[in-house]
């Protein structure tokens, strides 16, 4: 009986060992003093690895990078890592998540060394202020961008819809809608308008933001999801339940988009497939698709001129609504920020000092048809002389940024689900009385607000 | 008192076990405690959880996506597990016993292989053969039905079925081994009555095993009701909340918006909602067994 | 049976009806077996389709690259290893636990125990969300976001089911022996290891794979609690594969799912016997 009992007891002990081996590796990953950490999503992989490289032969420290794959959701694993005390040294962080985080005392204040950094001055205010929370800052600002509708040309001309378009108010857009659904039925997407929570902020900003920002005046943030005067947040108002009303009429009444696309599990890669294999006729999105509409699909990017042939933008127009702007965007921007729990911040900042140069930035930016956030930078030739980069820049001018009050991710989230509520086949106002409640359980009474 | 071995022994032989049991104890502890306060992961409920008493638990009965859930997971559960796996687990568990059917490893292998499948494997599969170019439009297209993407568009229904397919064997299993145990004398004499197989059905199997019919429904009931992969994997609780159960509910309060404490809430009201069926269950077993006995 | 035979008051024999009857038994069969075998149609095709996509099609040209990509390819080979650990680990620290703790239990009689015994039962209502968020700022305090709190915590979850089910196997086996070896002067140790254990070995097979398989398709365990890509075990991976659309490929998954669930089905269909009669003995009597 013993000889038996022996090979199991072999087993057992061989699995233990092996347990204890997970335990080893798991514990490795631990970052040994001598490297430094820095965690990005993949559009920023031509920024960063250069610098990197660049860093690693400069002061002999290795560095560790962790890439998430395209279809991942940085700003989600990000807020994860850092809550779980397993974020890296350097992180790319969504910039509205930056007074959240630091009042979680997740990040570190970089006050000390951004006031010795001569580029530091090169950052325009705005930007700054969106890496700030109760005076400090927290990061340093990357990118940021604006807005705008996209267009299929192809379409477009089979369509019969002339170019350059210029939409004026909603009902223009809804028109080219309707016409392009009239004449070319096989477009499953004659507008696509981002909807639902798998979208997450993208929802917020690409698509309810830009109806809400035009459809009131901006007078005493009508138009806005925060009253900053009164300090609360906005339950009910004439903007909230057009917008409301604007994604009843897409998606349940005159059927302008099926559902389909804005859940699957990779919602950013298929909205570009879906765009540059023409099944969307107009499409809400931001400035950086430009190069991201073949670079997010896996694609080849093709050559400026090429582009230009298939795709067209114009600026969204205001609802048309008395008072309301007439052209809108809003503003959002990733930033680079570090872990208040890094066991290396002088080389951690001595990275970040290496990654925001002025030439590596430079040098990046006008090709990623992103906007660029220092002074210095904007004015280099190779920037100025970028005609996609020269033109949105006019957005630049119109362009807003979020109510990025703490508790804002919280309002995005109710907003991403009042917009759902329309999906599920409930009224505007239903909709609305339901972001009202959530606001209400979320922050009180006396923190929100109802415009008439 | 074991004669031969020192009581102290005994008692440290259950030691690691008594560690296992009192962590367990600790973490249903600490999650009830937490429900009580709005400690989060963001923001300065990180920091400095306040105690808010049951706030959270009145907030979850006003919240819409709260009732919503109970909605879903209550359809969910009764519709795929109750009726779905136990009727047809019993249904298979009665024709694979009869002598006169062939093959039947054949058909047993085919219900098992879906019990068997990870939860993750079932949800990527169903992902692609409920998909608009998937399989299942293809097999249904003789029918005359257009090819739909059946799990944005119909996904509580894609779900439910789903799960039917994933976890009836355990039912048939159950059933099965319950009715080897009924003496074959009893179908010999019913054939001597001239019973149909109906009324073999319902005279003999039913009622031998019914109480393993009722533990199964119970048992199935609680699994099911707290069930997330195979959901979250094929749907992730939408579109917009059409499929949001309460544990991907939970998950999404507590770990996409962070909200640690309301999760905890809900998951806690999940205990009480299983607890009570549980209860309600135990009572009814004692009556039913006073009034037989 | 398919000769009509009317009798006397002109119905058919009992045998042309039982004929019928078990022509749409078979039928009714035929339809179950295609409900379940249809979604594997397009799994197995995929996996041998160098250029598979979710579409249902019959691949022109068959290959087992995908096979090889699975055990050549770094992400999928870790996550196996993953798997590995994380199932035997939690597996043998269960077994090895439960194996002690089941002595007591079935030998002894002590303050508590049968309440001891329902609680076990009881605790297997509680859903897995309840524990997932104690478990999970546990696990942040102790840093043990890795391999080491997964299987803690799946040993901790799987522990009550496996001590019933020792120690009903305990039950079985008849004092003699014990005392047997206590005559020759054997401590505890050895009578467990080379008493107990060996008369109820199905037993501890039983509770072992069982363990090993519920811990091998875990998924929202190790999807909360490990942050590290390079720490997931084969159902994360495959869940944070599927919307890699462009990097990674229908004909990869697909095959990789194929490797992910044979040791399930082999464990089932090898040990059977034992794990039904293990279930239903412990999962009743309970």
């Amino acid at each position: 009986m013993r000889g038996k009992l022996s090979k199991f007891t072999i087993l057992l002990c061989v699995f233990l060992l092996i347990g204890f081996v997970g335990f080893a590796t798991g514990q490795k990953e631990t970052k040994a003093p001598t490297t430094v950490s820095i965690m990005y999503g993949t559009p920023w992989k031509d920024f960063v690895q250069p610098a990197v490289a660049k860093f690693e032969k400069e002061t002999g420290i290795k560095v560790k990078q962790v890439v998430l794959p395209p279809g991942t959701n940085p700003d989600q694993k990000v807020a994860l890592d850092l809550a779980g005390g397993v974020a890296c040294d350097v992180i790319a962080v969504d910039g509205y998540r930056i007074p959240e985080f630091a009042e979680a005392g997740y990040l570190l204040n970089l006050d000390s060394y951004l006031n010795n950094w001569s580029d530091w001055n090169e950052y325009y205010e705005p930007m700054k202020k969106m890496v700030s929370f109760k005076g400090k800052h927290y990061g340093i600002p990357l990118d940021t961008d604006v807005r705008m509708l996209w267009y299929w040309k192809p379409i477009f001309e089979k369509a019969g819809i002339t170019m350059p378009w210029q939409p004026k108010t909603w009902d223009d857009v809804l028109a080219a809608a309707r016409k392009i659904k009239a004449a070319l039925p096989n477009v499953q997407y004659p507008l696509y308008l981002p909807v639902g929570s798998k979208m997450g902020e993208a929802t917020t900003m690409q698509g309810f933001y830009m109806l809400l920002l035009g459809a009131d005046t901006p007078k005493n943030d009508r138009n806005r999801l925060r009253d900053w005067n009164a300090g609360k947040w906005i339950g009910k108002s004439p903007a909230l339940l057009r917008t409301l009303q604007v994604y009843q009429t897409v998606f349940v009444k005159d059927k302008l988009s099926i559902r389909d696309i804005y859940y699957t599990p990779d919602v950013w890669g298929d909205w570009r497939r879906a765009m540059i294999h023409g099944n969307i006729g107009i499409g809400l999105g931001g400035s950086w698709e430009f190069k991201e509409f073949w670079s997010g699909a896996g694609v080849k990017v093709p050559s400026e001129q090429e582009r230009e042939k298939l795709v067209g933008w114009a600026p969204m127009p205001g609802s048309g609504v008395p008072g309301a702007p007439k052209i809108v965007s809003i503003s959002g921007g990733w930033t680079f920020a570090v872990n208040a729990k890094t066991k290396n911040a002088d080389a951690a900042w001595k990275l970040l000092k290496t990654i925001f140069t002025k030439e590596n930035f430079g040098r990046w930016v006008a090709g990623a048809a992103k906007v660029s956030t220092r002074k210095d930078v904007s004015e280099m030739a190779s920037y100025k002389q970028d005609k996609y980069i020269a033109a949105i820049t006019k957005l630049v001018a119109y362009t807003t940024t979020r109510d990025t009050y703490p508790g804002y991710s919280k309002v995005s989230s109710y907003v991403q689900s009042a917009t759902e509520d329309i999906l599920d086949g409930k009224t505007p106002q239903q909709a609305m009385d339901n972001f009202y409640n959530n606001l209400v359980s979320e922050f009180g009474k006396d923190k929100v607000t109802v415009i008439k | 008192m074991v004669v031969g071995l020192s009581k102290r022994s005994l008692y440290i032989s259950l030691i690691p076990f008594a560690l296992f049991i009192l962590l367990l104890v600790f973490c249903v502890l600490w999650a009830i405690a937490i429900s009580f306060t709005n400690k989060s992961l963001i923001g300065i409920s990180a920091v400095h959880p306040r105690f808010i008493g049951i706030l959270n638990y009145a907030k979850l009965l006003r919240h819409p996506d709260f009732i919503n859930s109970l909605k879903v997971t209550f359809s969910f559960t009764f519709i795929s597990a109750v009726v779905g796996q136990c009727i047809i687990g019993l249904l298979l568990a009665v024709l694979l016993r009869q002598k006169h059917i062939r093959f039947k490893a054949f058909f047993e292998v085919a219900v098992l292989l879906g019990w068997l499948l990870p939860d993750m494997v079932a949800a990527f599969m169903w992902g692609a053969f409920a998909s608009a170019t998937g399989f299942l439009n293809t097999i249904l297209a003789p029918l005359g039905m257009k090819p739909i993407n059946w799990i944005t568009v119909k996904p509580l229904t894609t779900v439910i079925i789903a799960n039917v397919w994933k976890g009836t064997a355990w039912s048939y299993l159950l059933f099965a081994a319950a009715l080897d145990t009924i003496p074959g004398e009893l179908f010999e004499a019913a054939d001597v009555d001239g019973a149909t197989a109906w009324q073999k059905l319902v005279l003999i199997n039913i009622p031998i095993i019914l109480p393993t019919i009722l533990v199964n429904i119970l048992l199935v009931t609680i699994w099911t009701f707290g069930y997330f992969s195979l959901i979250y994997g094929m749907t992730g609780g939408g579109p917009g909340h059409a499929t949001e159960v309460l544990s991907i509910l939970m998950y999404k309060e507590a770990f996409e918006s962070f909200h640690i404490g309301y999760g905890s809430a809900i998951s806690i009201s999940m205990t009480i909602i299983v607890g009570s069926l549980s209860v309600i269950y135990f009572w009814g077993q004692r009556r039913a067994a006073d009034v037989s006995g | 049976m398919s000769q009509v035979n009317i009798t006397s008051t002109g119905r058919r024999t009992l045998m042309q009806t039982q004929g019928f009857a078990t022509t749409v038994k078979h039928l009714i069969l035929a339809l179950v077996a295609l409900f379940w075998l249809s979604p594997f149609v397009w799994l197995f095709f995929a996996a041998v389709d160098p250029r598979a996509t979710s579409a249902f099609k019959v691949p022109d040209v068959v290959t087992l690259s995908n096979f090889v990509m699975v055990f050549a390819g770094s992400s999928s080979a870790r996550w196996i290893i993953n798997s590995l650990i994380i199932a035997g680990g939690t597996a043998s620290v269960v077994l090895a636990v439960t194996m002690f703790a089941a002595y007591p239990f079935s030998r002894m009689d002590f303050k508590g125990k049968n309440l001891i015994l329902w609680g076990l039962v009881l605790i297997r209502i509680i859903p897995l969300s309840a524990f997932m968020l104690p478990l999970f700022l546990l696990c942040v305090k102790l840093k043990w976001l890795n391999l080491i709190g997964v299987i803690v915590s799946l040993a901790m979850l799987n522990i009550p089911f496996g001590l019933l089910l020792i120690k009903n196997f305990y039950d079985t086996v008849p004092k003699t022996y014990e005392e047997a070896a206590w005559v020759d002067g054997a401590g505890i140790l050895k009578t467990i290891f080379s008493v107990l254990f060996p008369i109820s070995k199905s037993g501890a097979v039983v509770v072992w794979f069982m363990t090993f398989t519920s811990s091998w398709n875990e998924f929202m365990l190790p999807f909360i609690l490990l942050r590290n890509p390079k720490l997931w075990p084969m159902s994360v991976g495959l869940f944070n594969s599927f919307g890699l659309h462009g990097t990674i490929n229908f004909g990869f998954l697909a095959a990789f799912s194929i490797v992910y669930a044979i040791p399930s089905v082999l464990i089932f269909f090898t040990l059977r016997k034992n794990l039904v009669s293990g279930l239903s003995g412990a999962g009743i009597k309970g």
